[in-house]
């Protein structure tokens, strides 16, 4: 039970199909101030064109998978759940085409995002950091392991890493990332990936997280995160 | 080509299985679209950008070392601004002459 809306921003033609579209419908409405239509505008504004699948989830949940063109050919794919009454959007995942490569297809989808975050009320988006560079990407984008209790693992796996590597670095230094990593505090996590040894060619602070996993949520109430945030999808300098 | 004449949103509306329209937009569901990637790839790869080289601003990295009391000397050796590659660091590159004279 799904909806289609299909998007030709630049000609302004759409469509609308599907039995559950009058339910996605009164959840815009509800939680975005706005009808079906314009939420879609909003989450592929900048874009040539979008066709989204639209699927309302128990009370107030709304599952999202949205394809965004420009020029004609697809540039990205990405599914989100968005959970209002939790002040909660989880990424489930984001993907660009190598057509949307070296372009601002990833920042300006980050953006359209924040927008419906904004005016659904969410305050926290979660998501799992993981693949090849999620691990290091999604903390200094200002994600944070969820749950806290989450972090001792993850400090337990890079001090593993650094262990092996340690011989590089200097006792001062070692002394430091170890202190970093013995920290209770989640926050160590931005600390590590700030780090900017040299090492193996890239910093050591990219070095200990490509490659890993965690739980992660950016928690946009909070003044910190929410910087790091803004700027790294550049909406500040 | 489907058309709305009516503004309210739910003035279209077929059945689910009957799918979306075409609307002139040229979905390629599979074919020449197909390799994707993550976007954390291509976020890290805009991260190579000089401007972003850094992990983060001098004014959170001053909070991370209150938090985790580090000292300037610390800050200095843990957070040292990364080098830079000479390509990346302001100089331009030079369009190669022509090797024969333009007609």
């Amino acid at each position: 039970m799904t909806a289609f809306i299909v998007l030709n921003n630049r000609r302004g033609i759409h469509g609308l199909a599907g039995a559950s579209l009058p339910a996605v419908d009164a959840w815009c409405t509800a939680h975005f101030g706005r009808d079906t239509l314009q939420f879609c505008q909003v989450l592929t504004a900048r874009f040539n064109a979008g066709f989204l699948s639209l699927r309302t989830v128990s009370a107030g949940r709304l599952f999202v998978r949205a394809s965004v063109y420009q020029a004609g050919l697809r540039v990205a794919t990405m599914a989100l759940r968005f959970d209002p009454p939790q002040r909660r959007a989880h990424i489930s995942w984001l993907v660009v085409t190598p057509t949307g490569r070296g372009g601002p297809t990833s920042r300006h989808l980050l953006q359209n995002l924040l927008l419906i975050e904004r005016d659904c009320g969410i305050a926290r988006m979660t998501l799992q950091a993981g693949l090849t560079h999620g691990g290091y990407v999604w903390a200094v984008h200002g994600f944070l392991p969820s749950p806290d209790t989450a972090w001792p693992a993850i400090a337990a796996r890079l001090a593993t890493k650094f262990a092996a590597v340690a011989s590089n670095f200097t006792p001062a230094h070692v002394v430091a990332v170890d202190g970093l990593l013995r920290s209770a505090d989640r926050r160590a996590l931005r600390a590590i990936a700030a780090l900017t040894m040299p090492f193996g060619g890239t910093t050591l602070g990219k070095h200990l997280l490509m490659g890993e996993s965690w739980p992660g949520e950016l928690d946009l109430s909070e003044e910190a995160s929410a910087t790091i945030y803004l700027r790294r999808i550049g909406l500040i300098p | 080509m489907t058309r709305k004449a009516n503004p309210t949103v739910l003035a279209f509306q077929v059945s689910a299985n009957r799918g979306p329209k075409r609307l002139g937009v040229p979905f390629t569901h599979r074919g020449d679209n197909t390799r994707l990637v993550a976007v954390e790839e291509v976020l890290f790869a805009e991260m190579g950008d000089p401007d972003l080289a850094d992990a983060f601003a001098g004014a959170e990295i001053d909070r991370l070392a209150t938090i985790f009391g580090l000292s300037a000397e610390e800050v200095a050796e843990l957070y040292r601004p990364a080098e830079l590659k000479p390509a990346a660091a302001g100089e331009l590159h030079r369009r190669r002459a022509r090797s024969t004279r333009a007609r």
